[in-house]
């Protein structure tokens, strides 16, 4: 018993039920209103065949005031089911102005001011094969591990706004190739108006990060000026994303090159350092 | 900061003309706008998120606006909702 939560929903399977049964009557019922003591929120059945409750538990159900559920199919099934089920109506959402893509199986969200050029950048992603999740509004929740899912409001799904051209269905334009669902953040991308005196990453050696509901995700800026090809630059940063989480660092390979060239005793120094 | 709540009262609701009408509007003003229908709350200058909102007539918006040029943006977007987006 000492393992038992009573603040959580009891879900009971053929075995309980059996073992249950299998009691000698006046065990049953003290077996069960233990249980029911402790202030159980509601016990829910699932069993492949129905199963009928003696009028005897009836009453102790009534009486503690706890639901009972009957639910058809194995315990295992139910329980699995029902925890998706919660975990994606119950988890903290939140709205986020921005594109969500899936550049090379990674989830990029890009974001920045209006007008800026995400939906014009999101367009030519998709027309080299990368695919669009949402254009504008992005519906994002929290799912276990600090995992956050992105995906389109309904009625808006797979269209988006280009300037001059009005509202598009890349569904219809490109196909189902070019369009998903649901997609998991994994990069964040803020499109930046350029500024000569802006401080802008120009070595990539530190990871930067940026928390949506709490959850921090890998966050890079990029300024936008004339020239830029923003796409092709958007789709180089998702590509140094999945190196950097195959432990690949360009940069840090690169500064630790040119260390061991300029500055060969300090490397060795510091390497001894390190192992003492 | 202001925020001000409005009834769309067009037959058609927020449909896309409407929408389109609102966010040209708020386009030229720099300050911040938001628009809130329900537990909805979308950027005022997107014309897709408008659109998320679904708002049909007779339901409540709220406008919240924030910038240099707030007040003026608030009184031109609440005479457009106000007059129907020009419709009949």
């Amino acid at each position: 018993m000492e393992n038992f939560h009573p603040d959580r929903i009891q879900v009971i399977g053929r075995t309980e039920i059996d073992y249950l049964f299998s009691l000698p009557e006046e065990q049953q019922k003290p077996a069960l209103a233990r249980m029911l003591s402790l202030g159980v929120p509601a016990v829910m059945v699932a069993t492949q065949e129905r199963v009928e409750f003696p009028p005897v538990w009836k009453e102790l159900f009534e009486l503690a005031g706890v639901p009972v559920f009957f639910c058809q199919g194995k315990s295992r099934e139910v329980i699995a089911t029902l925890s998706e089920f919660l975990e994606e109506h119950l988890s903290e959402k939140t709205n986020l102005h921005g594109v969500l893509l899936e550049i090379l199986e990674l989830g990029v969200l890009v974001m920045g001011r209006s007008g800026i050029g995400k939906s014009e950048s999101a367009l030519d992603l998709v027309n080299r094969g990368h695919r669009l999740v949402a254009d504008d509004l992005v519906e994002i929740r929290y799912y276990h591990r600090g995992a956050l899912r992105g995906r389109a409001a309904s009625p808006i799904k797979y269209h988006m706004e280009i300037r001059g051209v009005g509202i598009i269905n890349i569904q219809d334009l490109f196909g189902v190739s070019a369009i998903r669902e649901e997609k998991e953040i994994d990069l964040i991308i803020e499109l930046v108006d350029w500024e000569p005196e802006g401080d802008y990453d120009r070595l990539g050696l530190d990871d930067k990060y940026k928390e949506i509901l709490g959850a921090p995700i890998p966050y890079v800026r990029i300024p936008v000026s004339p020239g830029r090809n923003i796409a092709t630059i958007i789709e180089v940063a998702a590509r140094n994303q999945l190196l950097k989480n195959m432990g690949h660092y360009s940069a840090r390979r690169l500064d630790q090159v040119l260390s061991r060239r300029s500055a060969p005793e300090a490397v060795k120094e510091d390497r001894k350092r390190d192992k003492t | 900061m202001v925020t001000a709540q409005y009834t769309i009262a067009n037959r058609l609701g927020l449909h896309a003309r409407a929408a389109a009408q609102m966010v040209k509007t708020a386009n030229r003003f720099t300050s911040e706008i938001r628009v809130k229908s329900g537990d909805r709350e979308v950027n005022g200058k997107s014309i897709m998120g408008i659109l998320t909102l679904a708002a049909v007539q007779g339901s409540l918006i709220v406008l919240t606006v924030e910038g240099p040029d707030e007040k003026e943006a608030m009184a031109l977007l609440g005479s457009l909702i106000m007059g129907k987006f020009g419709e009949e």
